[in-house]
């Protein structure tokens, strides 16, 4: 029995918010609670009581059981301001199975934003191609997130990509402590997007990526001579999958690592995820790479 | 090489090979159009591969394009054809002309099967090949050729028995007489597809000489060498040859052994068998490469001899371990002399003066070898030793005597008798008269001499020089012997008539003779033995005597050979009589003198028997052996290089070593070799690369 829906199965559902609450609440459901402190639970742990502390806080309980001062410590809540960029390129239209990259970007999306609002963090949705489409600023609310499920949902893909240049903007956009989580095939000027996204991790911002492809672009596993053409510049190249394969997938995997040689330097997370991949997965390092503390 | 094909329609769908260019083409132009996000990196990948895909998708091209063409040609099937063999076309009829090497080299055994056998089974399996239009032309080869079928002939059942009834010479090879036949018989056949081929050991003696000028030799004829032998080791009785001593019977039998091996060192066993009986043994040292001489010593006992002298090894070839040889025997005849009254004193003795006549000094043996024994001697006496056996006043005979004497005339002996005061008249009259042809009739006494009217003057041993010695000679006492039937007097008494000498010759045709003295060999009854005639009047009877079975060595010769014999004017034999070795009498021709005996095939000795003018029985034998020395015993082969280098230049030439296959290798060489098979391996390998290539496609 699987532990995860299938991104394919997703569909079907209907509506981005049923998606996201089955897949968050289905994942947190199944997660042990003293695994770890929880990012909504405030307390943290007992310490014993020094002259000084606030009565207040003393923990009665345990002095009524044990008849000694233990003081009840918690962290120190703070609201997060997370800002999910989706490319929303034609590039991200893919689609080799049932699902696209653009779906899956999107399902992803409306995952983090319903956790996200869960936790009553401020989230905000950036969508762009080559420049930003539109963009919700971070708030956080039930009312908010189904204004981000419902923008997510209209979205077509569309136009080239210029994942660099959202960047910049989100790097000048951000203020104070926030999480940008970037959800896009990442094809561009892979050095600018480096470049830029170190800019978008300065200070106390985290960036998360998620680069989405489809399986068929990591293997090019077609066996019949195909013409390809590219689906933002329309490049026409004729070739045997089969005679280029191994170049192909050489090639391919010196770009994402990369990427993932980069970001490591830049303390950016990177995921690479295939249309294919469960999201709970994607939630899964989300969750680990916020319990580790990452910043 | 020459390829024509036997399906040529099949080559019009040739152009079929087009089909791979254009499903290339085709397969190119169709491929689907897919949208894919990024294409830089394709790009980049295909830049990359391109020159390995083009050389991949090239070969696979040409893979498939070469499968369509092979294929073609299966169903073409083409023949190929050497180009030198370009006389006639494959549906011409064939003329061949088959000659198989019947030398006794061929009898090489090698794995219990000889090269003649190999070469029968190859001759018959090349006859299964030809077809109904062919004919054939089969004859054995030695140094002569043996036609055995008559021109060519599409009679291949007939010429197929001719082949099992070969049989195997003792000749040695000559390959020029096989072309030379080959071409001349040829030379009838029309058309021009004709072969001659050689079924043979292929010993370098064969390719000695006579090759390069060959009767009727035609460059379009080509010559096929079939190879049946095997470089085995082998050792031969070489050159052989007997000589005499001059002082004694002992005869040198010198003889070579030749050791064609190369490496092989052996001692081997050597024997002589002279008479069939074995006369001396021995080793001999034999090193590889080289002829190793021995010797054997042989008593003749005064006789003619002949044997042979035998290598006692398993080799290869056995025919050529045994050699033949003819001894002579000093010339020298040994007398029996058998003294009926011995006395104390030797100067007393019978035999005496008769002795010493027959061998005045025993120092230097005459020619003549007296031995004295007593009369009870002659019961166990190995006579047939002796030429004549001189009775000297031997009382009588017993019947145990008289038998093993009547059996010693009739094997050739000669018998003389002395009568004496001792002999039992009456007993001897009573003898066979073909031992004693005569009665004694007592005897007479007074004194007589020769009668001058019958002094035996026609008989050889009455030289006119003896007269007057015999003339003078005074007997006082003889005996009266009167003739039995078929004894005649040779000379008689003076005074009373009574023959001095009777002689009988031997019954049923034997060459022995009985001579009666009625006189004694000592001087009781005669002062004959000190006249001078006495000693050479013995020596006259006793060569008399030991002529009549006269024998002559007349040397060695090879088989194949021609023995020839020159009678001296006046000598011209009036029967003639030859005898072959194994038995039987063989034909000759003799003519001015001259005999010739042409059919020496057989190794072995051979007798001449026949009468002289004199009346003589004259016995000449002579050996035959095979021809070793010519190197016909040398198992080495002769390799193509040789052959071509030996035959004149452009000759069309071709060795079949395997020949086993020689059916299918002859109709390989003569019609072409059909290249369907290869062609379908080549297909497969073609097949098996198409695969290996679309493997590869997945691999890279």
């Amino acid at each position: 029995m699987q532990k995860y829906f299938e991104p394919a199965e997703l569909l079907k559902f209907s509506g981005l918010s049923l998606i996201a609450r089955t897949v968050v609440d289905g994942f947190l459901a199944g997660l042990h609670p003293s695994a770890k402190k929880g990012v909504s639970t405030d307390f943290a742990e007992h310490r014993e009581y020094a002259p000084g502390d606030e009565l207040k806080r003393l923990d009665w309980k345990v002095l009524g059981k044990t008849d000694r001062y233990y003081i009840k410590e918690y962290r120190e809540e703070s609201t997060l301001t997370c800002n999910i960029m989706l490319d929303c390129s034609a590039s991200m239209d893919y689609a080799s199975g049932p699902v696209s990259k653009f779906r899956y970007a999107v399902y992803l999306a409306a995952v983090f934003s319903y956790l996200l609002s869960k936790q009553h963090d401020r989230t905000g949705l950036s969508v762009f191609n080559s420049k930003t489409r539109e963009y919700i600023s971070p708030k956080t609310g039930s009312t908010h997130l189904r204004v981000l499920l419902d923008s997510l949902a209209k979205l077509v893909p569309e136009g080239e990509t210029s994942v660099q240049g959202v960047l910049k903007e989100a790097a000048a956009r951000l203020q104070g402590r926030g999480i940008n989580i970037l959800i896009s095939d990442l094809y561009g000027e892979q050095e600018e997007i480096i470049k830029y996204s170190r800019y978008l991790a300065a200070g106390k911002n985290e960036v998360i990526v998620f680069q989405v492809l489809d399986q068929e672009e990591i293997e090019l596993s077609f066996k019949d001579p195909l013409t390809f053409t590219g689906m933002e510049d329309n490049e026409i190249i004729p070739a045997m999958p089969e005679m280029i394969r191994a170049e192909y997938k050489s090639i391919f995997k010196e770009f994402t690592d990369r990427y993932k040689k980069a970001f490591y330097e830049a303390g950016i997370s990177y995921i690479l995820l295939s249309t294919k991949t469960p999201l709970e997965e994607a939630l899964i390092h989300y969750l680990t790479d916020r319990a580790r503390g990452n910043k | 090489m020459n390829v024509s094909f036997l399906n040529p329609a099949f080559l019009y769908a040739l152009p079929l090979f087009m089909i791979p260019v254009l499903l290339h083409l085709f397969s190119i132009k169709k491929a689907k159009d897919l949208k894919f996000p990024e294409v830089k990196f394709i790009k980049l990948a295909v830049k990359k591969t391109l020159t390995r895909i083009r050389l991949w998708q090239f070969l696979l091209l040409l893979l498939r394009v070469l499968m369509i063409i092979v294929l073609v040609m299966i169903f073409a099937r083409p023949v190929a054809r050497l180009k030198n063999n370009s006389a006639g076309s494959r549906e011409d009829p064939q003329g061949l002309c088959l000659i198989l090497d019947n030398s006794y080299s061929m009898g090489a055994v090698y794995k219990n099967k000889s090269s003649f056998e190999k070469g029968k089974e190859a001759c018959q399996k090349l006859l299964n090949s030809l077809r109904a239009c062919d004919s054939v032309s089969f004859a054995l080869m030695a140094e002569d050729i043996s036609k055995k079928t008559e021109g060519f002939t599409p009679d291949l059942l007939e010429t197929g028995k001719q082949i099992k009834n070969a049989a195997l010479s003792f000749n040695t090879t000559s390959i020029a007489a096989g072309l030379n036949f080959g071409y001349s018989a040829l030379k009838e056949l029309p058309g021009d597809n004709k072969q001659i081929v050689i079924v043979s050991d292929l010993a370098l003696h064969g390719f000695n000489s006579g090759l390069k000028n060959l009767k009727d030799y035609n460059r379009k004829v080509k010559v096929i060498f079939v190879d049946t032998g095997e470089a085995a080791q082998n050792i031969a009785l070489g050159q052989i040859s007997a000589s005499a001593s001059e002082l004694d019977d002992n005869v040198k039998i010198a003889f070579t052994v030749e050791n064609s091996s190369e490496s092989k060192y052996l001692k081997i066993p050597v024997s002589l068998v002279m008479n069939g009986v074995r006369s001396a043994y021995g080793f001999i040292d034999s090193f590889p490469g080289r002829k190793n001489a021995k010797n054997l010593y042989f008593n003749t006992k005064g006789r003619d001899a002949g044997g042979y002298v035998e290598l006692e090894v398993t080799d290869a070839l056995l025919a050529d371990n045994t050699a033949y040889v003819t001894a002579a025997g000093a010339g020298k005849s040994r007398v029996l002399l058998v003294d009926g009254d011995v006395k104390i004193s030797q100067f007393q003795n019978e035999t005496f003066f008769l002795k010493l006549a027959l061998n005045p000094d025993p120092r230097f043996p005459g020619e003549v070898i007296p031995s004295v024994c007593v009369p009870a001697e002659l019961e166990y006496k190995e006579l047939s030793d002796y030429r004549a056996v001189f009775l000297c006043n031997v009382e009588k005979l017993s019947a145990v005597v008289s038998g093993r004497l009547k059996a010693y005339l009739s094997a050739g002996g000669n018998i003389v008798f002395f009568p004496g005061d001792r002999v039992d008249a009456e007993a001897y009259s009573g003898l066979d008269p073909e031992i004693f042809p005569a009665f004694i009739n007592g005897f007479e006494d007074g004194a007589f001499s020769l009668d001058p009217e019958n002094t035996g003057v026609n008989h050889p041993v009455f030289k006119p020089a003896f007269f007057a010695g015999l003339a003078g000679t005074v007997f006082s006492r003889h005996f009266n012997l009167a003739p039995k039937k078929g004894c005649f007097a040779v000379a008689s008494f003076a005074k009373d008539g009574y023959p001095l000498m009777l002689e009988k010759k031997g019954a049923g045709g034997s060459q022995g003779k009985v001579v009666l003295f009625s006189f004694p060999a000592d001087r009781e009854w005669s002062d004959f033995p000190l006249r001078s005639c006495y000693l050479p009047f013995m020596q006259e009877l006793a060569k008399y005597l030991c002529e009549n079975i006269k024998k002559e060595n007349t040397g060695s010769i090879f088989v194949g050979e021609t023995f020839k014999k020159t009678f001296p004017p006046g000598d011209y034999p009036g029967k003639l009589e030859l005898l072959v070795t194994g038995g039987g009498t063989a034909g000759y021709t003799l003519k001015d003198n001259v005999f010739l005996f042409k059919e020496t095939k057989l190794p072995g000795i051979y007798t001449l028997k026949y009468l002289n003018k004199k009346g003589e029985h004259i016995t000449e034998s002579f050996a035959v052996n095979l021809n070793v020395p010519a190197g016909e015993s040398d198992l080495k082969k002769q390799g193509l290089a040789g052959i071509k280098k030996a035959l004149p230049e452009n000759t069309g030439v071709f060795l079949i070593k395997d020949h086993n296959n020689v059916d299918r290798e002859v109709t390989v060489l003569l019609r072409g070799r059909e290249l369907t098979f290869p062609l379908m391996i080549v297909l497969l390998t073609l097949l098996t690369l198409e695969g290996v290539l679309a493997l590869l496609r997945y691999l890279l």
